[in-house]
């Protein structure tokens, strides 16, 4: 019998679940080269063969004991109309048990292969596909004597340019004058090249341009962009940080929503584009069936004009979605803490049977791939 | 456009002649591109695909081919055609990569994955005919570093 030519084998093997890629490097010296190649890794990347991204990662936590939570990662598929389902066994995730709290995580897709688990403490790097990951080592630049720092808010993507993935972290520095009060304060970026193994401080911050962050403000990489949900003078906007220039700039978000206790903005990517959802805050939810909910997509990157709105929902109650699945499925979570998932379509909505601690769940769209961990 | 209907001849390796429709022929990339370069004669010779797998490559041909056919019909006329003997599966595949047919190429080899899943890399090499150049101790540490692969 003549043997396939290593086309074919390629062909075959990006077909199959990373698992079964993985096991397959042992199968022969030629199989564990062509495995590790950059060229394949790159062909399984961009690969079209199964429709790419009909899975979802969900990070939810678990109280271990009176005082200790642990965070888990579960890998949701579903398909045609069938209910969501595991496809994987639940992931532990390392370096994550806590013992303050549980909804500080952010859970960052670079959207190129490699994802973050962030809180204000720790940053994990993780291909959830492979299994592999690494911690971080924390930022080595002191804060001068007296001063406080109080960090703001993380990011993570991949800068195309230098062929690396890149770690943010947003702080400001202070002191405090004799009545507790900030004087003096300061933004301080730095940045963690992950292949170089080094922190870095940006010097060209300026304090006019940067908002305050909230850890939590909703933020999403797209398009070599690192996007954050931020605070300008009396108004929402998008900071964006450019992954290779490094330089921080902003874009307007459409006039929506306007509820009347205030109104909160999520960024998610929806159609592939950038996306805004608006809502409601929680105390102004007091009568559910007429609590609008608005879902707007920029459709042409980067241009205020391209700004539609796809979506406006009635009486949907929540204060954290998470993720929008197949784009049309909006997943959050209940107040009791279950997994929900809401059919943007048919407006219907289902409880997942899934459980995690109240607000602990965060969820990106994921796809398999064998995205080395650099260095 | 049936007074314009020109035919090929396909010679298989055993000798054995198709004649062939020319628009349904050309489902096969290097087939079309024979034609295009204007170098086809009066056969076109397939050193590397026996009588056996084209009939059964000209089957798939020709249903897809054919006008007013379903989808469903035609979902389940693959469903049925990959389901062969491991050897003309091999076969089928090798015929596809050489005619350079990516559809038939893109689910014979959808479906040496489905079948392939979930074995062992002893059963892989059995399957593809492949030798274990390993020895134990390399082969052992690459189980470990992807240990949770093999479970």
């Amino acid at each position: 019998m003549k043997k396939y030519p290593e086309d074919v084998i390629i062909h075959i093997l990006l077909r199959l679940p990373v698992k079964f890629i993985l096991r397959f490097k042992c199968v022969s010296k030629t199989f564990y080269t062509l495995i590790q190649s950059s060229n394949f890794i790159n062909l399984h990347f961009n690969r079209t063969t199964i429709s790419t991204y009909n899975n979802i990662l969900l990070k939810r936590s678990f109280k271990e004991d009176i005082q200790r939570f642990k965070a888990i990662f579960s890998f949701i598929s579903t398909t045609g109309n069938d209910n969501p389902k595991f496809v994987y066994p639940d992931l532990d995730v390392p370096y994550t048990i806590s013992v303050i709290s549980v909804d500080n995580d952010l859970l960052i897709d670079s959207r190129h292969g490699l994802i973050a688990l962030m809180n204000p403490e720790t940053t994990i790097l993780y291909n959830v596909s492979t299994r592999n990951y690494i911690l971080l080592p924390p930022s080595p630049f002191d804060i001068p004597k007296g001063f406080y720092e109080s960090i703001e808010s993380g990011g993570f993507g991949f800068d195309s340019v230098v062929n690396d993935f890149k770690v943010f972290r947003i702080s400001e520095v202070f002191k405090e004058d004799g009545y507790g009060y900030i004087e003096d304060g300061k933004k301080k970026v730095e940045v963690y090249e992950v292949g170089i193994d080094i922190w870095r401080e940006l010097d060209h911050v300026n304090n006019q341009q940067l908002p305050t962050l909230c850890w939590l403000n909703s933020s999403v990489s797209f398009k070599g962009v690192y996007h954050w949900i931020a605070f300008f003078e009396g108004e929402d906007k998008i900071l964006c940080l450019d992954m290779t220039t490094e330089i921080f700039r902003n874009m307007q978000i459409p006039d929506s929503g306007n509820y009347y206790n205030g109104t909160l903005h999520s960024l998610l990517l929806l159609n592939e584009s950038l996306s805004l959802l608006c809502y409601p805050c929680e105390e102004s939810l007091v009568d559910p069936t007429t609590s609008l909910m608005e879902i707007w997509i920029m459709k042409d990157y980067n241009i205020y004009e391209s700004w539609i709105r796809k979506f406006t929902i009635i009486g949907l109650p929540t204060d954290s979605p998470l993720a929008v699945w197949k784009d049309y499925i909006l997943l959050f979570q209940s107040k009791s803490g279950y997994l929900m998932s809401f059919d943007l379509h048919s407006n219907e909505i289902k409880e997942v049977n899934i459980h995690g601690c109240k607000k602990s769940m965060r969820a990106i769209n994921y796809k398999e791939c064998l995205t080395p961990i650099p260095r | 456009m049936s007074s314009s209907t020109k035919f090929l001849t396909l010679k298989t390796c055993d000798d054995k002649k198709f004649v062939l429709d020319e628009a349904i022929a050309v489902r096969s990339q290097t087939i079309k591109n024979m034609v295009e370069d204007d170098c086809v004669s009066n056969v076109i010779p397939l050193p590397n695909v026996n009588s056996k797998t084209m009939t059964k490559v000209i089957e798939y041909w020709k249903k897809h081919s054919e006008e007013g056919v379903s989808k469903d019909v035609l979902m389940d006329f693959d469903k049925a055609f990959v389901k062969v003997h491991h050897s003309i599966l091999h076969a089928l595949i090798l015929a596809a990569n050489f005619l350079n047919d990516k559809e038939i190429l893109d689910m014979m080899c959808q479906e040496v994955a489905d079948r392939i899943k979930g074995k062992t890399p002893e059963e892989i090499r059995k399957e593809f005919d492949i030798k274990n150049d390993f020895t134990p101790e390399e082969e052992e540490e690459i189980r470990k570093e992807n240990a949770w692969a093999f479970e």
